[in-house]
């Protein structure tokens, strides 16, 4: 999975990598999730657009996922 | 330190501990309301923790992003959510390695629900993040990008539409009866406003009017529930149509206040007690408090679960009777924060986070309210939130009430805080009403007008406007005169440490020139106020106009005021 930093000089964000991506069965249960990587220049800054997948951190009664 | 390293390091923030990083959010300021009814911060800026801290958690409106910057030179980070479609956005510090880098992670929740399911094969689309390396140490400065983008994702399309950007309000609240409104109060102010406030078209009946109950508690979003009427038949006894005729009939238009949680002494209350909403244990989100009590109290105020069917309808019937049967054309929406933002509340219908069911409700306004209508929101305390909707207006800030310098010292805190990050506005950033009140000296009022003028945010009066002599008429006509959605207030002195007193020094520009500058002396005793910062980004201020009387003196250095005196100027 991609890591992703966004630095300039001695300052920026690190390692901003998702935890999972979810693929799972039926009843997969998302608790809390990290951010997409599907990210572009925009504005002067990076911009995570919405179509980014949802990055699950914790799952409940999920057989298996993708991460 | 130690050798150990993990082989999956977390996110971090790298930001050397030599540059001094500080960071911003407005919570660190507002502090939490629904669970502790307290809003009393002390700082703007803190230190990067070492402890947990987690941005986007408190409740009530709060800004969704976070500022670090540096302490010893103009840099800065600056990180937001994009979009508040379906998930909260949380950000979250927690230490790091004491030196160069701080943990950090953003979290995405499903506010409202315990978690959320996902079919097979399905992938659910998260809400967008923006990330900007900025060459400033003050936040004011640091999301002009943020925006340009923002702007490109369709977020002001509602401003074309927007009636407030030309047409006021008159609210029947602040420096008023308050609860105690009357039909004939609110019949006596109409051809005062026809005549001598010639920006006010609305006409906002708020709390007050509503059917008492039995046990001594006034209706609130419950007052169409069953039989027995809407309105206080001694307070109104023409009821809503012959109010809205007579607003009409003088060219003016009707507004409504509907408080968004049921009176716990209702009808409703007593027959659907599984429209409550309930947290995370099963326990009613329930109020207590002598607001909406008639005689006695205190009375318990019901959160609404909007995942009931029930309540849906309610809502529906309710909206097609107060803006379709009875004509009103606006709408303050009181309260309306609690269902969507108190953290342990839990819908009891699943499948929708707390995010939809506001886009639900927006919707179903939106529907029933004509196209320059307008929608207000209206929370506790809330700060700003550029994710507001199709919404007009949101009520930041305290409610100014009958009107005190102490508020008026605690609004512009709360101005500064909201404006902070929230540098432009899909909606406007309403800072209340305007209006005399007896205890506030002259000087200290003309001071909370020049706050309310440079917020840009003006766009409410209150009061009975046929007691004011005309230059308070003047003034406040300024006022409302100056309200402007696409200007930015700024201010030049921001407290960097434990707050005292509100900043002195306060611009607002538009399209990157300074239009007004006020110098307000928040102090008990006369002080000199340095404009060294003013004089570097508006260097020709000395010659702009004086919007009204000031006991000002401008020096090469400062401006000399007295105790409680401001000096505003415009171009």
């Amino acid at each position: 999975m991609a890591r992703v930093e966004f630095l300039k000089d001695e300052v920026g964000w690190v390692n901003l990598r998702p935890y999972a991506v979810i693929s799972g069965p039926a009843g997969a249960r998302a608790h809390a999730y990290s951010i997409g990587v599907e990210q572009k220049r925009a504005g002067g800054g990076w911009w995570f657009g919405r179509g980014s997948r949802i990055m699950v951190r914790r799952l409940y009664g999920c057989g298996g996922f993708d991460g | 330190m130690s050798d150990i390293s993990s082989a999956y390091p977390p996110p971090v923030i790298q930001f050397p501990k030599a540059l001094e990083p500080f960071y911003f959010a407005t919570e660190n300021f507002r502090g939490d309301y629904f669970g502790t009814t307290t809003t009393r911060g002390e700082h703007y800026f803190r230190p990067l923790p070492h402890e947990m801290v987690t941005i986007g958690f408190t409740e009530d409106v709060y800004f969704p992003g976070v500022f670090i910057g540096s302490g010893v030179k103009p840099l800065g980070l600056f990180c937001a959510a994009g979009s508040h479609d379906v998930f909260e956005t949380m950000f979250r510090l927690y230490g790091g390695d004491g030196e160069k880098t701080w943990n950090f992670e953003i979290e995405h929740v499903p506010q409202g629900l315990e978690w959320v399911e996902v079919a097979p094969g399905e992938i659910i689309a998260s809400e967008a993040v923006y990330f900007e390396i900025v060459a400033t140490s003050d936040p004011q400065q640091a999301c002009d990008g943020y925006y340009r983008q923002l702007r490109r994702q369709g977020l002001f399309e509602r401003r074309k539409s927007n009636p407030l950007q030309r047409q006021r309000i008159w609210g029947s609240w602040n420096f008023g009866p308050m609860q105690h409104v009357t039909q004939e109060y609110v019949l006596r102010q109409l051809p005062v406003l026809k005549e001598r406030f010639p920006s006010v078209k609305f006409v906002q009946i708020d709390d007050g009017y509503e059917r008492p109950y039995p046990s001594g508690q006034r209706a609130q979003i419950d007052l169409l529930y069953g039989k027995g009427g809407s309105y206080d038949p001694v307070k109104f006894p023409g009821g809503p149509r012959e109010l809205v005729r007579q607003i009409k009939a003088h060219g003016l238009r009707p507004a409504t206040w509907l408080g968004f949680w049921a009176a716990g002494t209702s009808p409703m209350m007593q027959e659907h007690p599984d429209w409550v909403l309930r947290d995370d244990m099963g326990r009613p989100l329930v109020y207590r408090s002598h607001f909406a009590a008639v005689t006695g109290g205190p009375y318990d105020l019901c959160v609404l679960d909007l995942s009931m069917p029930g309540v849906q309808a309610y809502l529906e019937r309710l909206c097609a009777t107060v803006f379709g049967e009875w004509g009103f054309e606006g709408v303050k929406l009181d309260f309306y924060s609690f269902a969507f933002q108190i953290r342990r509340a839990r819908f009891g219908r699943g499948g929708r986070t707390a995010a939809q069911y506001l886009k639900w409700l927006e919707d179903l306004f939106r529907r029933h309210l004509p196209e320059d209508g307008f929608l207000g929101w209206c929370s506790a305390v809330g700060v700003g939130s550029p994710f507001q909707g199709q919404a007009d207006y949101f009520r930041y800030a305290e409610d100014i009430g009958s009107g005190s310098w102490e508020l008026a010292k605690r609004i512009a805190l709360w101005t500064l805080n909201t404006n902070m990050l929230l540098r432009e506005h899909p909606i406007v950033p309403n800072i209340d009403a305007i209006g005399w009140a007896p205890d506030f000296t002259m000087d200290q009022w003309l001071s909370f007008l020049a706050l309310c003028a440079i917020s840009g945010g003006t766009v409410e009066i209150g009061g009975d406007l046929g007691q004011l002599d005309d230059e308070k008429v003047l003034r406040m006509n300024q006022c409302l005169e100056m309200c402007d959605l696409s200007s930015r207030v700024r201010c030049l002195d921001v407290p960097g440490g434990k707050i005292g007193l509100p900043p002195a020094v306060w611009v607002s520009e538009k399209a990157g020139k300074v239009r007004m500058a006020a110098i307000i002396n928040w102090a008990d005793r006369a002080r000199m106020i340095g404009t060294a910062a003013l004089d570097q980004c508006c260097s020709d201020w000395r010659s702009m106009t004086k919007v009204w009387p000031s006991a000002a003196r401008v020096r090469a250095k400062g401006v000399e005021l007295p105790a409680y005196g401001s000096l505003l100027v415009r171009r």
